[in-house]
């Protein structure tokens, strides 16, 4: 309950924006209350979309989405069924108990984001999202664990079709030909000059990368 | 295409970031960046800390980041809008060049500026015919401006 409190008056919600005055003068009717938790509660939800946005972990490891989604449509339907329970006629007593509700719904979502927060700066969500890519097939994430010589120096990413030119250099092909066509004739890393028909297939790093690849898996 | 490159080049600039300069998004548009360049201190900048802005084209790195100072400096090559003229930033430019390289170029530019291809003749002028009067008034634009 401390720890309810805590949260309801730390936190001052963007609207609407509780002056000190209200911050002391804690006690209210219920609806008055329930209305700083609610505004609580959208606040956490909009810290968590913020980390999300910041981390990308829900992208990344669609667990966490799937649980903050059954969260909020759980909590949503234990809503109706108070809005039902009172057939819509909002008494004092559906207050003390809606508070009850909200008090509960920010005390799960707190614990949530806690949860998310925790694993994300312990890394345990960056190893399952690891996991996960290497599972599937040629993952964005395996490039940065990649040796340097399968990464086309103008993407960083993994080869896949590799072409070299007359200075040694290799490029992806789609890549290389983009360049030569917006940029001119030349290579890029070396600045000679540098003909579409110069391009031939560098076939030992296309196997590496495929080793590279089934190695990983 | 460009957005992983540009998160790439990013995520680089973190784990190895240059001595003298530093860069990075200015909000949520990855496609705007700001940056900043310290003064060399083999030249009239010296002590300087200077801003500039970064703009990636959508086809970036096909076509050079747009980049000018937001700080102001004397500069034969560098306007009073902050453009710059240095060639790797136009005719130049090569897809193998990061922003990091760029901002590398852009440094050895304050230390050996490039009087012959000016952008503002009066400075380059001065910058040939009188060095001292270049660097003294450089000095006195990077403590009003850049201090």
């Amino acid at each position: 309950m401390d720890f309810l409190n805590n949260s309801l008056f730390s936190r001052l919600s963007p609207s609407p924006s509780p002056t000190p005055e209200t911050k002391k003068t804690v006690k209210g009717t219920p609806s008055v209350i329930s209305e700083y938790v609610y505004n609580d509660i959208q606040l956490v939800k909009q810290q968590i979309k913020t980390f999300n946005g910041k981390t990308g972990i829900f992208q990344s490891n669609s667990f966490y989405y799937k649980i903050f989604k059954l969260i909020e449509n759980n909590q949503s339907s234990e809503l109706n069924n108070l809005k039902c329970k009172y057939k819509h006629n909002f008494t004092n007593d559906y207050y003390k108990n809606l508070l009850q509700l909200y008090k509960r719904f920010l005390e799960e979502l707190d614990d949530f984001f806690m949860i998310l927060q925790n694993n994300y700066h312990n890394g345990l969500v960056k190893d399952r999202s690891r996991k996960n890519s290497m599972g599937s097939r040629n993952s964005d994430n395996k490039d940065e664990e990649a040796p340097e010589e399968l990464i086309d120096p103008l993407t960083y990413e993994l080869f896949k079709d590799p072409v070299i030119t007359p200075s040694g250099i290799t490029y992806e092909k789609a890549i290389i030909l983009e360049h030569l066509n917006k940029n001119g004739q030349f290579d890029p890393l070396t600045r000679n000059s540098l003909h579409p028909n110069d391009l031939y297939p560098n076939l030992a790093i296309k196997n590496s990368v495929n080793t590279f690849i089934n190695d990983s898996v | 295409m460009s957005s992983k490159r540009i998160n790439k080049e990013l995520a680089d600039l973190g784990r190895d970031p240059p001595s003298s300069c530093s860069a990075g998004p200015v909000g949520d548009d990855l496609y705007h960046w700001q940056a900043s360049i310290m003064g060399p201190a083999d030249s009239p900048y010296a002590g300087g800390v200077f801003f500039l802005s970064i703009h990636f084209p959508t086809d970036y790195p096909f076509k050079p980041p747009k980049i000018a100072f937001t700080t102001k400096i004397y500069h034969p090559n560098i306007n009073g809008n902050g453009n710059i003229c240095l060639d790797i930033l136009k005719d130049q430019w090569s897809p193998a060049l990061t922003i990091s390289k760029v901002l590398l170029s852009i440094c050895s530019l304050l230390t050996d500026a490039n009087p012959d291809d000016p952008l503002v003749p009066e400075i380059a002028h001065i910058y040939k015919s009188d060095r001292a009067k270049y660097e003294a008034t450089a000095k006195e634009w990077t403590k009003k401006y850049a201090v």
